[in-house]
């Protein structure tokens, strides 16, 4: 088994003053999809966030996010990009008075290698062609799921070797839906390490190698992506409706 | 409470009785000093509760010079019946001018007031037939110096006290909550824009009458002298440095101040306002949410935050 | 015929007023702090000529690069240093801080070159051309040609450069511009430097054929502050057509009520903005 690319050890998290999440550990390896489920407000957001260096959080000694070998802890969000792992959050957030285009360069920003800008322009349009027919276009005049497959091909511009994604089918269309989760699956194909925050739970358990379940800030169960979707307690929590 | 009114009304009994006992030129300088309370207590009253800078409460000075001064030279009417018209006017081109701009950003707001000023006072330069233009306007009819020190006593400390009974009471919890956070003010209902906008024209009301009274009191006034940027800066830095949203802090500010300017002198202004400037840019830089807020976030255990 | 000058009048200046209006309304637009040293700015680069004029006889259009980056340089301290502190504060706060900066660098102006007013006389100050019956001055022209050229330049700059979308990313969504890795201080203190460059800029044009004093900057950051507003904070085409839109107004009531009433004008204009159109003509101003 090879070193985990990402590891959590008790982490604990905060907005503000409010404690979100209590003693989180979990580890990613290399070349995995793992998927975080859990209700509204359970902290799926925020230990994101922790990841990122967006939200300041507290181990009980020792690092509390390690990645490749590093600790995280302190690093700025434009130094942990610069890392090789990028978000895409919740919303489908882009530069909404930018071009497409703007937006996919932007996204390139952080590469050292800055001659590969034109190439990964020309993998991303491919991935996503929709994209190239409306990349003059001002970014707020296309659809949700439109602005979902820029906030995803944005990210896929710095050349991550590690890719969270918060909540990518939030208010989308099923058609789109889909569409959305086989790019993530063509993603991780070519050697992306996936950390998938997701509802729609039968989707996200059925791609992903393992999962962990979030209530209330803690971790209550994990294991291999399939099995979760027999466990008895996903069953009836989440499964029913979705 | 009680314990308070006592000692209120004790120093309210030795400040009413002081130019008997020390008349001349520390008169003068009390007198000048408890303007620039009730000035600067205005300022802080409107600015340090609502958190919009106003940059050119000048125009209030300069509008009630003026309505007063037009009043009582031109039109012969009574002194005490044109300084109260000056402070309406005052007010009321405070509402004209609050109007379209307390709902939007503070920046608007700052500016707006202070191209105000500027243009008040380019108005008054222009419309000579109205104002004597650069000429200036001289009062014939003027009070004795100890009415003067007890008019600014009395205004200074209605101010101060309408400030205290303010900072207590419903319309005080407004505009602090504008202070904090407007928009959340706005949805708990409290009727952010005219809560504004009121306080502004009592603010302006009083700045109002007290402009015409020192002018009044100087006798004789042009436009550069009453419309003066610097009477804004005098006002801002005696509340900041005294302490802006406080009761007591304009009383400070403006005491400490006026003090080291005559002692100091006027031909060193330029020096006083480089330090002054210093100063507020250093404690800002250090305290950068205000100095008692800092005080107070420091007796609060800091559990994490978002960077 | 007398109207066509004044508008022609009003164009040249249009042209310069946009130029020290587009740096502040490009630092409003990107961090939200209204600069209210930023007359100072201006005020600086008209020294920084007025001096190498003076000391090294240099021509006053040679000196644009000198301001440019002198103020550049003391914008991007200035921000990195000390504004940078209260960019995640109350708004307020900024004011008190720039109005102190305002205080210090007017203050420090004041005492160490007095209040004198000074000018600039060269071989061709008072030269001019006639077109159409039109008279138009050498300065005036070059002045404004050179100010479009540099609100066109940033412009450009903004979109067709990395560190442009850099700044135009971190103005809409700070957050999501950490995210693409870019370094938000810095890029404060780049724009910071960018605005105060090209105000100390316009400052050196100015001084070409204004006087020259430590008081002159207040009037300036109302001027600009009016220019942007009638345009759209925030917004830099605006800022060309706020200030040609002020310059011809300017230009029109001096001549209609001779010049005692232009800061009367300005004024009024702007308060009707703010009551119906606050978000200014082209509506692309950052109000709220």
């Amino acid at each position: 088994m090879p070193d985990p690319l990402l590891r959590i050890e008790h982490l604990d998290a905060f907005y503000g003053d409010v404690q979100v999440l209590w003693d989180i550990s979990l580890k990613i390896y290399p070349g995995e999809v793992v998927a975080v489920i859990g209700p509204n407000g359970a902290g799926k957001s925020t230990l994101m966030c922790a990841i990122m260096g967006l939200v300041r959080a507290r181990g009980r000694g020792g690092p509390v996010v390690t990645y490749d070998g590093q600790a995280l802890d302190g690093v700025s969000p434009e130094e942990v990009v610069r890392k090789g792992i990028t978000l895409v959050p919740e919303g489908a957030t882009v530069f909404p008075d930018m071009s497409c285009m703007d937006n996919l360069r932007l996204g390139a920003y952080s590469l050292k290698d800055r001659d590969r800008e034109t190439a990964l322009l020309e993998e991303v349009l491919t991935l996503f062609p929709k994209l190239r027919e409306r990349s003059r276009q001002t970014a707020k005049t296309l659809s949700g799921g439109e602005r979902q497959m820029l906030a995803i091909a944005r990210a896929l511009m710095s050349q991550p070797r590690f890719l969270l994604l918060d909540e990518p089918s939030l208010g989308l269309h099923p058609l789109m839906v889909s569409l959305i989760f086989e790019n993530i699956e063509k993603i991780n194909e070519r050697g992306v390490t996936v950390l998938l925050v997701e509802q729609k739970v039968t989707f996200a358990l059925k791609m992903s190698d393992r999962a962990y379940v979030l209530e209330n800030g803690h971790v209550v169960l994990d294991g291999p992506g399939e099995s979760l979707l027999g466990d008895e307690h996903v069953r009836k929590a989440y499964l029913s409706v979705s | 409470m009680s314990r308070g009114l006592v000692t209120g009304l004790v120093l309210a009994a030795v400040l009413a009785v002081l130019p008997f006992v020390w008349p001349g030129y520390h008169l003068s300088l009390l007198t000048i000093i408890f303007y620039w309370i009730g000035l600067a207590a205005c300022w802080n009253l409107m600015c340090g509760y609502t958190g919009y800078i106003d940059f050119g409460s000048a125009a209030y000075t300069g509008v009630g010079a003026y309505v007063a001064g037009i009043l009582m030279i031109r039109l012969h009417l009574p002194l005490a019946v044109s300084i109260l018209a000056a402070g309406m006017g005052a007010a009321l081109v405070a509402l004209a001018v609050g109007w379209p701009t307390l709902r939007l950003r503070g920046a608007y707001f700052a500016i707006a007031t202070f191209a105000l000023a500027e243009a008040l006072k380019q108005v008054a330069e222009e419309w000579a037939s109205l104002t004597e233009g650069g000429i200036g306007m001289t009062f014939t009819i003027r009070l004795d110096e100890m009415t003067y020190y007890w008019l600014y006593l009395g205004l200074s400390g209605l101010v101060v006290g309408l400030t205290w009974w303010i900072e207590h009471h419903k319309h005080g919890y407004g505009l602090k909550a504008i202070h904090e956070d407007e928009e959340a003010a706005a949805q708990v209902g409290v009727g952010t824009h005219v809560l504004k906008i009121k306080t502004y024209a009592l603010t302006a009301f009083f700045i109002g009458i007290l402009g015409s009274l020192e002018a009044n009191r100087l006798g004789y006034f042009k436009p550069d002298d009453v419309f003066d940027v610097h009477i804004t800066i005098k006002m801002v830095i005696m509340s900041l440095l005294g302490g802006m949203g406080t009761v007591i802090g304009p009383v400070f500010g403006a005491s400490f101040l006026q003090i080291i300017e005559d002692i100091l002198g006027a031909e060193f202004i330029n020096y006083y306002l480089v330090i002054v400037g210093v100063i507020i840019v250093v404690v800002i830089m250090f305290m950068p949410n205000g100095v008692a807020r800092t005080i107070l976030l420091r007796f609060k255990k800091p559990a994490g935050a978002e960077k | 015929m007398l109207f066509i000058q004044a508008l022609t009048n009003g164009i040249l200046l249009g042209g310069i007023y946009a130029l020290y209006s587009a740096g502040f309304s490009l630092i409003f637009g990107v961090m939200g702090v209204v600069n209210i040293a930023h007359g100072e700015m201006i005020m600086l680069g008209a020294f920084t000529t007025y001096w190498l004029f003076e000391i090294l006889r240099l021509d006053p259009f040679t000196t644009l690069p000198f301001s440019l980056f002198g103020l550049f340089v003391l914008g991007y301290l200035l921000q990195r240093f000390v504004i940078n502190r209260v960019v995640d504060a109350p708004p307020i706060m900024s004011y008190i801080m720039t109005f102190g900066i305002h205080l210090v660098l007017a203050n420090v102006a004041l005492l160490a070159w007095t209040a004198d007013p000074r000018t600039i006389t060269t071989s061709y100050s008072g030269a001019n051309f006639k077109l159409m019956g039109i008279t138009i001055p050498y300065i005036k022209l070059i002045t404004f040609l050179i100010s479009l050229a540099v609100v066109g330049g940033l412009y450009w700059l903004l979109h067709h450069s990395r560190t442009g979308r850099a700044i135009q990313a971190t103005a809409q969504d700070r957050r999501m511009a950490r995210l693409m890795g870019i370094n938000v201080r810095q890029i404060y203190a780049v724009t910071f430097g960018l605005g105060a460059g090209i105000t100390g800029m316009a400052g050196s044009l100015v001084a070409s054929f204004r006087h020259v004093e430590p008081a002159m900057g207040l009037p300036y950051t109302i001027t600009a502050f009016c220019v942007v507003v009638l345009g759209g904070m925030g917004y830099i085409p605006g800022a060309l057509i706020g200030g040609l839109i002020l310059g011809v107004i300017g230009s029109v009531s001096t001549m209609v009520f001779t010049s005692g009433w232009s800061t009367a004008i300005t004024f009024f204009l702007l308060f009707l903005m703010l009551l119906f159109r606050p978000a200014g003509i082209t509506g692309r101003g950052i109000v709220e």
